[in-house]
């Protein structure tokens, strides 16, 4: 699996190994102790935020002490969902494989026959050599039983090349006219073109491993199964320098040895690794995982497999349902016109077949976040009860944005769809789902709004250390005490509840990005519409100073902000109290460290000795 | 090595709870440094132990720390302070002679603020000038 490239260290990192992680699968009595500090967090949280309330508020500075408040309840509230989200990893079981078609249905129609399953490679502009080797690795997909493998390579560039290389690799070529609906069109128009029972999607650098079918198609035994999301492992993961190579280079060998020395006491320290914190385990391993006891787990686009029917079903039933809702708007407009309340049946029936024909079948929402919007249509469809899967087992590599501007582009797209459809069609406000989806989609669309809290977070300690002015009507010990137990409880829980993952690197990062929330946000709003840019594959040269300087503004701010506030404190200025001045030090200093990462992140350039060589190895592979 | 990789994986996590933890635990110090200084000052202060009222407690109180060093400013503003109390509830006459005797033995020009206030208002209550 990871035989490709010799890895620079035969130790260190995942990263250096270029492995992908193993799933965390935390006992019982670690879920205990997780759910235990997690709802003493959230109680201890609700006792501190009811003390804020109703106690502790500066009326004197209500403009900067309201803000405050108000940004930490709405923080709590995140808190709450992603607690929901985090509680239990209860997850399917996943049967053994399906032999024929006929152990993955309900009612077989017609005779029973082997498993079709259709593999797609949607690309547009990527390197075509690229899809080969994922192509490649497909024709390499084990399965016990007989099987039929159908390969397509999707082309949305209408590229000879392409078609060569298909060709080639003796896989189906499928193109179109057109690039109505970006990948999502370009997915649907695949399945008007195949008939497999199960699509794998791939995006052109997905390379999925042989056991990728051996791990996913049990799963659909179940014939309520609509779904299997696997993670999305990115192998090219820049690995940074270890301390031990840095202070080698540096110092020589002495210098060496005492990182060596270091590294084994502290563990490894790579300067600039996943620099763009790019590691999706976080999400797959606990966020998507734990959701699978809600049935609520989204699928992502690539590396997951469908069961056509699920689709085209969900497809038929939202079609159905959109041309009921503007044939009753037709209907309304012409009694307001003419004043017959009632439409003639047959009015009613031309008006409907008149909005059939205009209204464009899409078994793929065409939609900058299809993925999500398809995963909302099917777990609303409370009348067959679709059901998804998150399986936590990487199974397929694929390649990660590695420069700021990639960076940028990739999440403001996931920022911007989502918002779109928490603003144009809530599932909050949806039928069908249960409260325990609800929930866990209110937890997705909410972490989108935080940038709108986290500006009063980067703003409080700034205020205070220029001014003087206490958010809370004293910092007295009164409110350490009231604060201290949440603060340290929640850490202890999220260390316990996240366990075997970076979740500081994952906060840090949500901190960090929040012009770029901010932004997506406020293009949601007044209503612009999403592009669907593809995410560039090849690393852009570069540094990105202008994509960070709202962060780089913040970090100067702080900066100016503390030296200020700690000459007002040493010239005894009234307000700067000692432990006002050490809390808003901390709080500053934590605001500045989050935003460092961006930061650094738009300054990286790939280390050639350690960086080169695992995110090129795809060149090599191919070569 | 699972533990090893969670752990170093955690260390930021780690760092950001003890730096907490240690931030916390300066405040409180400092809070407890400062609360001590508050009941040093309130001991020292010469109306300590006549906030409940009980007049005859704190004048005895009074006594036995103006016995102890009668030449130390804060005994007499209290005593001072306590005389003028107990006078205000049950009279100035009974105290009147020993009230002299104490604004005799005080220095008048002292730099002491409380002691000086203490006097004044003793002379007030018992009407020597």
């Amino acid at each position: 699996m990871t035989d490709r490239s010799t890895p620079p260290h035969p130790a260190g990192t995942r990263f250096q190994r270029q492995e992908p992680w193993e799933h965390n699968a935390h006992g019982p009595l670690h879920l205990a102790v997780w759910q235990f500090l997690a709802a003493s967090s959230l109680f201890f949280g609700a006792w501190y935020l009811w003390w804020r309330w109703t106690e502790s508020l500066n009326w004197s500075a209500a403009w900067f002490s309201l803000p405050l408040v108000i940004a930490e309840t709405a923080a709590f509230i995140g808190l709450i969902l992603f607690t929901v989200n985090l509680w239990s990893p209860r997850s399917p079981r996943r049967p053994e494989l399906p032999r024929t078609v006929g152990d993955t249905v309900s009612e077989l129609v017609g005779p029973d026959r082997p498993i079709i399953v259709d593999v797609f490679f949607a690309t547009y502009t990527e390197d075509p050599e690229l899809v080969r080797l994922g192509v490649q690795d497909a024709k390499r997909m084990e399965y016990p039983h007989p099987i039929e493998l159908q390969i397509h390579v999707l082309d949305d560039g209408r590229r000879p090349e392409m078609a060569r290389v298909a060709e080639e690799e003796g896989v189906n070529y499928i193109t179109r006219s057109d690039n109505v609906g970006y990948k999502a069109g370009n997915l649907r128009n695949a399945m008007y073109e195949t008939g497999g029972d199960f699509i794998v999607i791939c995006d052109a650098d997905t390379q999925p491993f042989p056991n990728m079918l051996t791990e996913t198609l049990g799963y659909f035994r179940d014939p309520q199964v609509a779904w299997v999301q696997t993670p999305q492992w990115f192998w090219d993961v820049p690995p940074g320098v270890p301390l031990e190579a840095r202070l080698r280079r540096r110092f020589g060998a002495p210098g060496g040895w005492v990182g060596r020395q270091v590294e084994r006491v502290v563990g490894p320290m790579n300067k600039g690794e996943d620099p763009f914190a790019n590691d999706p385990q976080l999400f797959y391993d606990f966020i998507q995982h734990r959701r699978n006891w809600a049935n609520a787990s989204f699928c992502c686009g690539a590396a997951s497999v469908h069961r056509r029917e699920a689709l085209m079903e969900a497809a038929i039933r939202s079609w159905a349902a959109r041309i009921d809702e503007l044939t009753h708007e037709e209907e309304r407009d012409a009694a307001r016109l003419t004043g017959e309340f009632a439409m003639f049946e047959a009015v009613r029936d031309s008006a409907r077949m008149n909005r059939a024909r205009e209204l464009d079948f899409t078994p793929f929402k065409l939609h900058v976040s299809e993925d999500i919007y398809t995963s909302i249509v099917l777990h609303s469809d409370r009348e067959r009860g679709w059901k998804s899967v998150l399986h936590p087992k990487v199974v397929s590599r694929m390649m990660s944005p590695n420069d700021l501007l990639s960076w940028t582009i990739q999440r403001y797209k996931y920022a911007g769809g989502t918002l779109d459809i928490m603003r144009n069609d809530n599932p909050l406000f949806r039928r069908g789902l249960t409260l325990p989806q609800k929930l866990m989609y209110a937890m997705t669309f909410y972490s989108y709004l935080s940038p709108l809290w986290n500006i009063v977070f980067l703003c409080a300690p700034i205020v205070f250390l220029f001014t003087g002015i206490a958010p809370v009507a004293t910092y007295s010990l009164e409110f350490f005490l009231h604060i201290v137990p949440f603060l340290l409880l929640n850490e202890f829980a999220q260390l316990c509840g996240l366990w075997g993952s970076s979740a500081m690197r994952g906060r840090r990062w949500y901190m960090a990005m929040f012009p770029l929330t901010l932004n997506a946000l406020w293009a949601v709003l007044r209503g612009r519409r999403i592009s669907f840019p593809v995410t560039p594959k090849d690393r852009a040269e570069g540094r990105y100073l202008r994509l960070v300087r709202w962060q780089l503004l913040f970090i100067v701010v702080n900066m100016i902000a503390l030296v200020w506030g700690w000459t007002a404190f040493l010239q005894g200025t009234p307000g700067y109290s000692l432990g006002a001045i050490i809390a808003n030090t901390l709080w500053s200093g934590n605001n500045i460290l989050s935003l460092m990462v961006i930061v650094r992140a738009a300054l990286w350039t790939p280390d050639p000795e350690h960086d080169l060589p695992v995110m090129e190895g795809y060149r090599h592979e191919a070569a | 090595m699972r533990l090893r990789e969670s752990l170093a994986l955690a260390r930021g996590q780690i760092a950001w709870i003890l730096a907490l933890v240690v931030s916390t635990g300066i405040i409180i110090q400092l809070e407890r440094v400062d609360f001590q200084g508050r009941l040093s000052l309130l001991e020292r202060n010469p109306l300590a132990g006549m906030e409940a009222g009980t007049g005859d407690a704190a004048l005895e109180s009074a006594r036995a720390a103006y016995a102890q060093s009668p030449d130390d400013p804060l005994p007499q503003a209290q005593m001072l302070t306590a005389l003028t109390l107990a006078a205000l509830s049950d009279g100035p006459d009974a105290l009147r002679v020993e009230a002299r005797a104490v604004l005799a033995a005080v220095s008048p020009d002292s730099d002491n603020t409380v002691l000086n206030a203490a006097i004044a208002l003793a002379e007030t209550a018992f009407a020597t000038r």
